[in-house]
């Protein structure tokens, strides 16, 4: 509960920065998919449908903040239970950048690379055993505007991660990660769709 | 200040009218859960991150364990005099072993889809009967605990049982699988009871140590039983398909040391991997291997 309000409170925090901040463009949103995850599913749905939720659990929001007119930055945090046993928490920090800015009136200008770092808390609630991971991550994505409303679709690829425990006499450890099952698939991106809400000058009627 | 004097009443007017709401109703959706009250679906976030370094040094309670993955024969008979070859042969390689296990209903093979209970009621084994006992003596004379599984006849029904058997050849603990796959229920198995007595753990070496079977490890019930009553070793008799993740998420589970013993080779349709191991409490594998039939020896050192 701790963490969780702690993970809230970042997230607050940052997306008042970004409305205090002299900027004209922002945006809010979250993944729908996230809370499709807590509802009653079939097992394989249930087993590998997070990839396509970006491995987002429960209740998901996301902010981010244009600084320059190609390259924002954004943040993510995601928390809920993956079955009866464990719970993660999770926050998302990067930057997005659009290469294709001065193409002007072609669908190109949607298209944007991003690099993030996240970092999750895996908790398994009958041991009491926290097992947090730090990894960073590379993304790739599209931008659909409806107006002041928005879809992003993204696609995620892990590259590496730094896991570390409460639980006792055990230390820390590093690899590259490229998949959680490498012996079947060597690199196993995952996907996120994000429904935002766009703020700012550029966007009011 | 000028910024926060735009921005502000944007955010307000803007968010109050479409967001909030929505915001809201989102945040109530994602504090519930409606998943079935005993199944634990595992997804592929339990098995993100990176091996940890588990430090066994100071440890108090030893036990040296074999983990073996046979290829299963259709015949029983077969099966049997090899599970007692190999038996002698870990012992005679490793002659400090103290426990072996192998896979789940390893008397024949898991499923044999023409006729899948009639030969499931051919290879069922009583406990005792007449294999039982005949494994027995090899677990006698070796001086090792000795832990397989089996299709159990038990008052003309069948359970997916593990057996663990004693140094003096004595049956010391039965476990019969509570969560049956679809192949399970196919073989004509019956679940075994969600009741203390069919909560397995028994004592050795000082090492409290829990028998479950395939996927006994996807119940609720059964995991919370035993990470309770602070289990220290899992004896994990399973047939499984999959290959190798980069860590063991049953050993984080249940906070415990995992002995993994599988089967390997074709089945009829099936190929099963041979995926083997043992694995401490921080879930890194600390002997395993994968694609052959082969046994695993390690020193379980727990604190």
């Amino acid at each position: 509960m701790k963490t969780k309000l702690i993970l809230i409170a970042i997230a607050l925090g940052y997306i008042s920065q970004v409305a205090a901040q002299d900027t004209k463009r922002f945006y809010v949103g979250t993944n729908p998919l996230s809370y499709g995850l807590t509802l009653p599913l079939q097992e394989d749905i249930k087993r590998y449908a997070p990839v396509l939720a970006g491995n987002e659990y429960g209740f998901s929001l996301a902010g981010a903040c244009y600084f320059h007119p190609q390259i924002a930055m954004e943040t993510r945090v995601a928390m809920g239970s993956l079955h009866q046993v464990a719970s993660v928490n999770q926050l998302h920090a990067g930057i997005i950048v659009h290469p294709f800015l001065k193409n002007k009136g072609s669908e190109l200008v949607r298209i944007y690379g991003g690099a993030f770092a996240k970092v999750w808390d895996y908790h398994n609630r009958l041991t009491d055993i926290h097992f947090y991971n730090l990894s960073p991550y590379a993304v790739i994505g599209y931008h659909c505007n409806f107006n002041n409303w928005m879809v992003d679709l993204r696609m995620n690829q892990t590259l590496a991660i730094v896991s570390w425990t409460n639980l006792e006499n055990t230390k820390q450890g590093a690899s590259a990660f490229f998949s959680p099952w490498p012996e079947l698939i060597k690199i196993l991106p995952t996907f996120t769709c994000t429904i935002g809400y766009r703020l700012g000058e550029r966007y009011s009627k | 200040m000028k910024t926060y004097n735009y921005i502000s009443p944007f955010f307000w007017r803007t968010m109050r009218r479409e967001g909030v709401l929505i915001l809201l109703l989102l945040i109530m959706l994602g504090g519930t859960s409606c998943q079935e009250e005993d199944l634990i679906v595992q997804s592929l976030y339990d098995v993100s991150g990176a091996r940890l370094i588990y430090e066994d040094s100071q440890a108090s309670k030893f036990i040296n364990v074999v983990a073996v993955s046979m290829q299963v024969s259709y015949d029983k008979d077969e099966n049997i005099d090899q599970l007692k070859r190999l038996c002698s042969r870990a012992v005679n390689e490793h002659p400090d072993t103290e426990l072996i296990l192998f896979g789940e209903s390893i008397l024949g093979w898991y499923i044999d889809e023409d006729e899948p209970e009639n030969y499931q009621e051919l290879i069922a084994e009583p406990i005792p009967g007449p294999a039982v006992d005949e494994i027995a003596l090899v677990a006698d004379s070796l001086n090792i605990y000795l832990a397989f599984g089996l299709t159990e006849k038990r008052n003309d029904t069948l359970f997916n049982s593990q057996i663990l058997l004693n140094p003096n050849g004595e049956v010391e603990a039965v476990h019969r699988k509570i969560n049956l796959t679809q192949d399970d229920l196919s073989n004509g198995i019956i679940a075994g009871p969600k009741t203390e007595d069919n909560v397995t753990l028994v004592t050795i070496n000082g090492i409290r140590t829990g028998l479950i079977v395939c996927a006994d490890v996807s119940g609720y019930w059964l995991t919370k039983q035993l990470v309770n009553k602070n289990v220290e070793l899992i004896l994990h008799s399973l047939a499984s398909e999959v290959p190798e993740f980069v860590f063991d998420p049953v050993a984080r589970q249940f906070n415990a040391w995992e002995v993994f013993a599988n089967r390997f080779g074709s089945e009829g349709k099936r190929n099963y991997s041979g995926l083997t191991y043992i694995a401490d409490p921080s879930g890194s594998i600390r002997s395993g291997a994968s694609k052959s039939a082969i046994y695993m020896y390690h020193r379980i050192a727990v604190r």
